[in-house]
């Protein structure tokens, strides 16, 4: 799989978990360059064939915005635990959804666990402004390779 | 029509997540317990009964797959129907599931009317 097609893949599992299940629109690349203030970030680690990690980042103010959408709740009322699992079962979904279509074979997702830093910025870094603010997602990968 | 439902996932979110769509989609709940991973599900499942329960497969403990064994080794309990939501879109993952006795399976992400569909569609479904 060459790296505009993973590319391609990144985008429509963020596009499509926002839309499905944050009720969030995308709106394609942010205006402004440059990556996100890495205020919050959440990594889920995968084993198949190839292994590899995808890492989100987005500001606490953005993931709080989301998690409200997700939880049907206010954002005040929303703890920070509560934003950290929500942006790690959106890191959960992302990875799941692109994984599942780019492993040639079987694969495991590991638990997704906040990053304590901003996370690594290697790989494939897609950024997309949500209408919660910018979400930046990184996939790195050993060697893609397309399904048989 | 209400129903008892479990539903069994590590991820506290997605717990609400379901509970809140099947609200709102107009899934009448007569009860709705949570459980964090398939060891507590059975344990649960010792004093509580439900008509159907949506699990996860990735999980600590007991994971998905090793629940849905331990459940059809349970007389009273593997007639209960069990719907699977997994971020795993594979084919063969689904058909390990459905072999091991899922009667339903829901890929995430997905819409408030694609979960509500798939548990009408498996409770209203014939089953031994």
């Amino acid at each position: 799989m060459t790296e505009a097609e993973l590319r391609r893949v990144l985008e429509d599992s963020i596009m499509e978990t926002l839309d499905a299940m944050f009720f969030t629109a995308c709106f394609g690349a942010p205006e402004a360059e440059g990556a996100p203030p890495a205020e919050m970030a959440a990594e889920v680690a995968f084993e198949g064939r190839p292994p590899g990690r995808l890492t989100l980042r987005m500001a606490a103010a953005a993931a709080r915005s989301l998690a409200a959408n997700f939880l049907g709740e206010e954002e005040d009322a929303l703890s920070e635990r509560q934003v950290g699992d929500v942006l790690c079962e959106l890191a959960n979904m992302v990875c799941g959804f692109v994984v599942s279509r780019v492993e040639a074979g079987e694969f495991r997702l590991g638990a997704p666990r906040i990053l304590e830093t901003g996370g690594p910025r290697g790989g494939i870094v897609l950024a997309v402004e949500t209408g919660a603010g910018v979400l930046e997602a990184a996939l790195e990968m050993e060697d893609p390779i397309c399904p048989p | 029509m209400s129903y008892r439902v479990l539903i069994v996932d590590d991820s506290p979110a997605m717990r609400t997540f379901i509970r809140r769509v099947m609200e709102s989609s107009g899934f009448e709940l007569a009860s709705c317990y949570e459980a964090g991973n398939g060891e507590e599900a059975l344990a649960l499942l010792c004093t509580e009964w439900v008509d159907v329960i949506l699990t996860d497969i990735n999980m600590p403990v007991v994971d998905g797959e090793e629940f849905l064994r331990r459940l059809s080794r349970e007389d009273l309990l593997r007639s209960v129907p069990v719907v699977v939501i997994s971020t795993d879109a594979t084919k063969h993952r689904a058909e390990r599931m459905f072999a091991l006795g899922a009667r339903g399976y829901v890929t995430k992400p997905f819409r408030p009317e694609d979960l509500r569909a798939e548990l009408e569609r498996t409770l209203e479904a014939p089953h031994d």
